[in-house]
């Protein structure tokens, strides 16, 4: 691994976040809890028959050790490198209410998980769909697609989820003769736990400030005519990259301030309906579900990042759902429509996938969490 | 400029609360902040702030909401606009205005005093204007005035719109038709800040009214007697209580629990014309419970009003019974109290029909089963005649109230002081409407609530009742399964496109 200069591990481990998100490219290229490059002990695949399997892995192999029941799951995080594990329930209403919930699960020693509770969002949060773990492991923010909104929960020390402790709730925009709302689609968090977010409706980058148990904004970027999937930082953490639904931005990013700064690269690219974005943890390339199927894959080059197409590999997993890279970053995997779970090898050096291996079939597949 | 009252301010903990003391149900989920506007400039500067911070704004005009609309609101803002009162108009051509912090009794002081004129409202002296008048609002005078809702002709409502900008919208007929439709009905806290209600014209207030209070000893009581009394009542007001000349006559009949040792039957009276000169109507009424064993009299007290002395009242005898007449005013100044705020619970039901008599032997063995050492004193059935003009055609078409069918209403009601007696109080309520509503009458879909149909006509949403979300056609009790409820989730979508106003029971787009 290539540490930059004027970057420390610590710093690094913290700039990534450690949460291992599932469809998320900001922190698919985690260090392990140890800080040292491991290789996948656990998978968890979240599937739309309301279910999350579980695997461990041994010797590169699969092994199914527990189905647990989730309603309809659509995205995971990892707590404290593997201690516990959060779904979110992309659901509408719940117990009568409209609003989404997040399950947490203890992981056991050998990846099995047991539910510890499952906690309600705030009233209006309904269909979240995306979640990540604060850098000290005690809240998890969550990215409510269908209310709008931002909210805030406490995580206690056995990873069990508090109540909704704080929120932002969004507005959308006007567009034409109509108006756009806000559909909240990512969230990751900067070194300092600052949390950076993508929105799929209005095309909004925002930073979030966590603080007294509460969110507040610090600062947006607009990007009115594209909305916004997926986010990936650049292990320097001054690079921020946004997968629009016309392609793929670059913005400066000030850790410092906590700014999102101007758009200095705009690849376009047909973007997946369920785009996926992955750096890799060298910061020398990054990965995006292709929607024809395959891995787009791009060097990052210089030091304003900019992006070189490096072309679609990987076809043979067919049409990706969601992509996540191994926390050693020696091997990426895609969940497909089709539910195949397949690995592909990477080489560190080239970015360029290898081999690719049939490791887990889940019907309906949605995405994947590794540990 | 609006007034912020944040936690370590000492009135925060004073205003922080609602009348049931139920709410929240954890000390965290009190709003974050209260702010008190006492202008519309004041509440569209200060819901600007909050939709621009992100926080959730609630809306509290009175603060009677049964349930927690408005005051669970964790990190959020109160939005109260109890300092927006008054009761008026500004010249002879222009519209009376009543504002939404306007507590009811002022509303029908001012109104009275200024122009002699009223709004058929309720008997709750400090609900206010804003909740009240968009979720229907009903009174003594409504079945012969209709619902305070109908009588609205414009709306200054505050929207928030796609981008989050706060506008300030005046609504009516022509201008924005659909919102002003939905605001006179659904309840509060759908679709915008209700800043001033307009009526072109109101209703001319009585001179008098005449009051018969009866009252009934649970000891004389047999289930039989007990289903004489409701059928009696129920009968009246399916048939004959139809008839417009009627219209003017209005009764409440609390059967309270057992523990209580008596309950009671109060109706206020006056003709159509407002006066009191041709008592034949109440006299008819009267005569019909003769034979239920109830007690008749001046001294009988009031099921409406707290106040047990006659004050200004004069004896008037019908034949054998001895009645109150009293200036409408002091009448409604009488009935117009709020009752301590307290730990409570309440449900609804349209009625369309009469009593049956399985109904009424449910009523009695819930109002006379005991559960333990618990005190159910504070337990009744306010069971108000409706109709009349209430239910003229057409009223369902301009409105947000589709029932217009229904000739009782009945609101269930359960107090209590102690956190520990909760359970007990609503497993009570909760185990007698359920059995109330899950007759064989009753379409097994719908078993345990009034959905409406032959017999019944559904929920009111100014009596909004949680349980009924475990039912996924809970929208359908309060607005009915024809069009209205996806009407409303076009409005919206359409005014409220961020969804900014929400609680457990707003519309859902």
């Amino acid at each position: 691994m290539r540490v930059t200069k004027g970057w420390n591990r610590r710093q690094f481990v913290q700039l990534m976040g450690y949460s291992g998100l599932s469809s998320a490219g900001l922190c698919s290229s985690l260090l392990g809890p140890s800080g040292a490059p491991s290789a996948i002990r656990f998978a968890y695949v979240a599937s739309e028959r309301d279910e999350i399997h579980a695997y461990a892995v041994r010797g590169g192999e699969w092994q199914l050790v527990l189905t647990v029941a989730s309603e309809k799951p659509v995205a995971l995080a990892v707590w404290r490198g593997g201690k516990a594990l959060y779904a979110v329930n992309e659901v509408g209403v719940h117990r009568g209410l409209p609003t989404g919930t997040i399950e947490a699960f203890s992981i056991g020693a050998d990846g099995k998980l047991k539910k510890l509770n499952r906690r309600e969002l705030a009233l209006s949060a309904t269909m979240p769909r995306h979640a990540a773990v604060s850098p000290d492991g005690k809240s998890l923010v969550v990215a409510v697609r269908r209310g709008g909104a931002y909210n805030l929960l406490p995580i206690a020390e056995d990873g069990s989820l508090g109540r909704v402790s704080g929120l932002v709730k969004e507005t959308g925009m006007l567009r034409g003769e109509g108006g756009i709302v806000a559909q909240p689609r990512m969230v990751a968090f900067d070194a300092v736990g600052r949390v950076l977010t993508a929105d799929g409706g209005t095309g909004r980058l925002s930073v979030l400030r966590m603080g007294d148990g509460g969110l507040n904004v610090q600062a947006r970027t607009e990007s009115p005519n594209a909305a916004a999937m997926q986010l990936a930082m650049h292990p320097k953490g001054e690079l921020l990259y946004a997968m629009h639904e016309d392609g793929i931005a670059c913005y400066g990013y000030d850790a410092g301030d906590g700014r999102i700064g101007d758009k200095q690269q705009h690849v376009k690219f047909a973007c997946a309906k369920d785009g996926s974005l992955a750096m890799h943890r060298s910061g020398n390339f990054i990965y995006a579900n292709h929607p024809d199927g395959g891995v787009a894959l791009w060097a990052v080059n210089g030091a304003a990042g900019k992006l070189n197409t490096m072309g679609v590999q990987g076809e043979a997993m067919g049409e990706l759902r969601a992509i996540e890279l191994a926390p050693n970053g020696a091997s990426l995997i895609g969940v497909g429509h089709d539910g195949r779970v397949m690995e592909a090898a990477l080489d560190a050096k080239t970015g360029q996938l290898g081999t690719c291996a049939l490791r887990a079939k889940v019907g309906s597949a949605k995405c994947v969490a590794l540990v | 400029m609006s007034i912020t009252v944040l936690p370590q301010d000492p009135r925060y903990n004073t205003m922080k609360k609602g009348h049931n003391l139920r709410w929240p149900a954890a000390e965290d989920e009190f709003a974050g902040r209260i702010v008190l506007a006492e202008n519309a400039q004041d509440a569209a500067e200060a819901l600007q702030m909050i939709v621009s911070e992100g926080m959730r704004p609630t809306v509290r005009s009175g603060g009677h909401c049964y349930e927690d609309f408005a005051v669970n609101n964790p990190r959020g803002a109160m939005l109260d606009m109890s300092l927006m009162t008054g009761a008026h108009r500004e010249h002879e051509s222009s519209p009376y205005r009543i504002g939404p912090g306007t507590q009811l009794w002022n509303a029908y002081q001012e109104l009275y005093r200024r122009y002699g004129v009223t709004i058929p409202a309720g008997t709750c002296a400090t609900v206010c204007a804003g909740g009240h008048i968009c979720g229907g609002g009903y009174g003594l005078l409504s079945r012969m005035y209709g619902l305070s809702t109908d009588w609205v002709t414009e709306i200054d409502i505050l929207t928030v719109d796609a981008k989050g900008k706060v506008t300030l919208r005046t609504i009516n007929k022509r201008q924005d038709a659909d919102l002003f439709r939905a605001c006179k009905g659904t309840g509060g806290g759908n679709f915008g800040v209700i800043t001033s209600y307009g009526f072109e014209r109101l209703p001319k207030a009585p001179l008098e009214v005449i009051e018969a209070n009866m009252q009934f000893r649970w000891a004389d009581m047999a289930e039989e007697r007990f289903a004489q009394v409701l059928m009696t009542y129920g009968e009246y007001f399916a048939t004959r209580g139809q008839d417009p000349e009627t219209w003017g006559l209005y009764g409440v009949l609390s059967p309270r629990h057992a523990s209580g040792e008596r309950f009671g039957m109060s109706i206020q009276f006056c003709n159509t014309d407002g006066t009191c000169n041709d008592l034949t109507l109440l006299r008819e009424f009267l005569v019909r419970f003769g034979d239920c064993g109830g007690e008749i009299g001046p001294h009988v007290p009031s099921v409406i009003a707290e106040e047990a002395h006659p004050g200004k009242a004069k004896e008037v005898c019908l034949g054998s019974m001895t009645v109150n007449r009293r200036d409408w005013l002091d009448a409604t100044q009488r009935n117009s109290g709020s009752g301590a705020a307290s730990r409570a619970k309440y449900k609804s039901a349209h009625m369309k029909r009469n009593f049956t008599r399985e109904e009424c032997g449910v009523m009695y063995r819930h109002m006379t089963r005991k559960i333990g050492d618990v005190n159910l004193r504070s337990s009744v059935v306010e069971i108000d005649s409706h109709g009349g003009a209430i239910n003229r055609a057409g009223l369902a078409d301009e409105t947000a109230v589709f029932q217009r069918s229904t000739v009782l209403k009945l609101q269930y009601q359960t107090y209590w002081t102690s956190p520990a007696d909760d359970e007990a109080h609503l497993s009570w309520i909760r185990d007698f409407y359920t059995e109330m509503y899950s007759g064989n009458h009753v379409p097994e879909k719908y078993r345990g609530t009034p959905f409406h149909g032959e017999f019944y006509e559904g929920c009111y949403i100014n009596y909004p009742d949680a349980d009924m979300l475990q039912h996924d056609f809970w929208p359908q009790l309060y607005y009915g399964d024809g069009g209205l409820y996806p009407f409303l989730q076009g409005v919206k979508r359409k005014y409220d496109p961020n969804n900014i106003f929400h609680h457990a029971m707003s519309v859902r787009a």
